[in-house]
C-alpha cells in the first residue's frame, strides 16, 4: 500500500513534538530554527537561541571543541556528531549527542544543516559510575594486599635472621586475609543482589551475644596501636565498648551472615569517626526482639539522607569518595541479610555528632514465663 | 636514625609498615592528614610516606599545608589510586609507589629519598604549590585554616 503523504501541517507537528531536539542552520552556519522540544529543554525563547545564541547553553568546557567541530564540518559540508553538556531549564547540565547533516535546498544546492539531539545523560552517568566503581574495587582490594605483603616480608626477615616470629603479626596477617575474603564475598553478594538473586542464608539456632563478642574482640585487636608510635593520636583513638548482659540472646539465623552484618556496621562506625571516640555496641532484649545498636561519635549523616542509607552505591553528601573510599555496598548487603532474618535495620544520626545503627532480630527464646500470652492452637 | 612519618588511614597499613621499617628508621604513624600535620609540627621528619585518600585531611591537603608553611620534607606518595603517576607529577612530590607494593621497593625508594639529603635543593618542589592549588578540591581550604596555632 502506498503511504499517504502527510499534509505539511502534520509534518510540522511531527517535527515540533518529536522527542528529539531539532535545529537548522542556514548557509552562514547560524541557526535559524529550533523545535519546541529544544526550547522546552533549555527553557529559553527561540529569539535567545537563534544565530549563535544556543552556544550560551553549552557547558564552558565543551563549547570551544563543539564550535570548532561544527564550523570545520560546515566548511567541508560533512555530517558530524558531537557530544556535549547542554544546560537544561533547571540549570542542570545534561550530556547530549548532536548529529548534524548537510541538506540541499529546493534548487539542489547546499542549503545548510539540520541537526538532531538526544539526551544521553543517564547512559553517560552510568558509564562514569561504572568506571568509578571499577577503580574503587581496585583500590579496596589493593589496600589489604599492601599490608599482607608487608606483614609477610617482616615475618620472612625475622625468620631468616633467626629471630622469633611474633604471634601477633601472624594473627594480624590472618585477620587481613579474612578481610580480603570478606571484601571479595561482599562483591559477590552485591553481584547477586544486582542480578536479583537472593543471598544464601543457612539458618540455625545461634546466640547473637556470642557473635557480637567475637566481632567486637576482632575490632579491639585491629584498632590497637602502639601509643609510642602515634604521638598526638591519643585523642583520635577508638574505644570499642560492648555492653551486653551475660544471658544468651538466641535467634534463628546464619552465624556467618550476622557476623558480616555486625562487622560492616562496626567498620562503618570506625570509618566515619576519623577522629576516634567511643564505638558503643549494646545488646538488649526489647519485647520479642534482640536489639543491637552500634553508635559512634563521628561525622554523622544529614537527616534528609538517612532513609537512603543502605541503597546500593549511595554515598552521603558529607563523605566524599576521596576522603572515605568504599564501594557503597556493605549496608545494602547488610540490609538484605537482616531482612532475610525477618529483622530490621535503621539509623539515627546527628550531623557532626555521630550515628547509631539499630539492628533488631526476632528472638527465638520465649523470654521469661508470662512475658507473652500463651499461643492458641487454631 | 632517620625519622620517617607514615600517613595512612588503614590501621593495618600503618602497623605492617611499622613492623617492616622500625628496625631501620625511627617510625612515626599518623592516622590521617590532620594527625600528620600535628606530628610534623611537633617534630622534624626526614621523609613522609603519604597516602592520598584519607578522611579529615587527604594527602593533597597535607602537601598544600606543608608548602603553605614553608616546610620541605621529601614525600613518597603511596596510594592505590589508578592514576598515581599523573597525580604525583601534578603534585610535584619527590616520588610515588603504587599499592600493593613490594616492600623491598618501598625501602629502596625511601632510602633513595633520604640519600638526597636535606630537601629544598631538589627540583620539583619550587613550583609545586601552584599546581596543588589548582588540582586540590576547594572544600579543604577552610579545613586547613583550623591548623593555625
Amino acid at each position: 500500500m502506498e503511504p499517504t503523504p502527510l499534509p505539511p501541517g502534520q509534518y510540522r507537528m511531527l517535527v515540533e513534538h518529536s522527542p528529539m531536539m531539532l535545529w537548522r542552520a542556514g548557509l552562514d552556519a547560524k541557526c535559524d530554527y529550533f523545535n519546541e522540544t529544544w526550547l522546552a529543554f533549555t527553557g529559553r525563547t527561540l529569539d535567545q537561541e537563534l544565530g549563535d545564541g544556543w552556544m550560551a547553553g553549552v557547558h564552558p568546557d565543551d563549547v570551544g571543541r563543539c564550535v570548532e567541530l561544527y564550523l570545520s564540518s560546515f566548511a567541508r559540508r560533512e555530517s558530524f556528531e558531537m557530544e556535549y553538556r547542554l544546560r537544561r531549564y533547571d540549570g542542570a547540565y545534561r550530556y547530549i549527542v548532536d548529529r548534524g547533516v548537510p541538506f540541499n535546498g529546493e534548487d539542489g544546492a547546499f542549503g545548510g544543516y539540520i541537526g538532531s539531539c538526544v539526551d544521553m545523560h543517564e547512559r553517560r552517568e552510568a558509564e562514569r559510575q561504572k568506571a568509578a566503581f571499577l577503580s574503587m574495587i581496585a583500590h579496596e582490594l589493593r589496600t589489604p594486599l599492601t599490608s599482607m605483603r608487608a606483614y609477610i616480608e617482616s615475618l620472612r626477615r625475622r625468620v631468616s635472621r633467626g629471630q622469633p616470629t611474633q604471634f601477633e603479626s601472624l594473627e594480624r596477617l590472618a585477620t587481613q586475609l579474612s578481610r580480603f575474603s570478606e571484601l571479595v564475598g561482599e562483591m559477590n553478594d552485591a553481584a547477586r543482589l544486582e542480578a536479583g538473586r537472593p543471598l544464601p542464608i543457612d539458618v540455625a539456632a545461634i546466640d547473637i551475644a556470642v557473635i557480637a563478642r567475637e566481632v567486637v574482640g576482632r575490632f579491639v585487636e585491629r584498632l590497637r596501636f602502639d601509643p609510642a608510635r602515634t604521638p598526638g593520636a591519643g585523642d583520635r583513638r577508638h574505644a570499642v565498648v560492648l555492653e551486653c548482659a551475660a544471658a544468651p540472646a538466641p535467634v534463628q539465623g546464619d552465624r556467618r551472615r550476622l557476623d558480616q552484618v555486625l562487622s560492616s556496621l562496626i567498620d562503618n562506625a570506625v570509618k566515619y569517626s576519623p577522629d576516634g571516640g567511643a564505638i558503643r555496641i549494646t545488646l538488649a532484649r526489647r519485647g520479642d526482639e534482640h536489639a543491637v545498636s552500634i553508635s559512634d561519635e563521628g561525622i554523622g549523616v544529614p537527616s534528609a539522607e538517612l532513609p537512603s542509607l543502605g541503597r546500593p552505591f549511595f554515598r552521603t553528601s558529607n563523605a566524599s569518595s576521596r576522603n572515605y573510599p568504599g564501594l557503597g555496598l556493605r549496608l545494602a548487603v547488610a540490609r538484605e541479610i537482616v531482612g532475610r532474618h525477618g529483622g530490621r535495620l535503621w539509623f539515627e544520626s546527628k550531623l557532626g555528632q555521630g550515628t547509631t545503627a539499630h539492628l533488631a532480630l526476632p528472638a527465638s527464646d520465649r523470654g521469661p514465663a508470662g512475658d507473652r500470652p500463651p499461643e492458641r492452637a487454631s | 636514625m632517620k625519622r620517617v612519618l607514615i600517613v595512612d588511614d588503614d590501621p593495618d597499613i600503618l602497623t605492617s609498615l611499622d613492623m617492616l621499617l622500625r628496625d631501620t628508621y625511627d617510625v612515626v604513624l599518623a592516622v590521617h592528614g590532620e594527625a600528620a600535620i600535628d606530628a610534623i609540627l611537633e617534630q622534624s621528619f626526614d621523609a613522609i610516606v603519604l597516602d592520598l585518600m584519607m578522611p579529615v585531611l587527604d594527602g593533597v591537603g597535607v602537601l598544600r599545608e606543608l608548602r603553605a608553611r614553608g616546610l620541605h620534607v621529601p614525600v613518597l606518595l603511596a596510594s592505590a589510586s589508578h592514576d598515581l603517576a599523573i597525580q604525583a607529577r601534578a603534585l610535584a612530590t619527590e616520588d610515588f609507589i603504587e599499592k600493593p607494593f613490594d616492600p623491598d621497593l618501598l625501602e629502596a625508594k625511601l632510602a633513595r629519598l633520604l640519600e638526597r639529603g636535606p630537601p629544598g635543593s631538589g627540583s620539583g618542589t619550587g613550583s609545586g604549590s601552584n599546581v596543588i592549588q589548582s588540582t586540590s578540591p576547594s572544600s579543604h581550604g577552610s579545613k586547613a585554616q583550623s591548623f593555625q596555632p
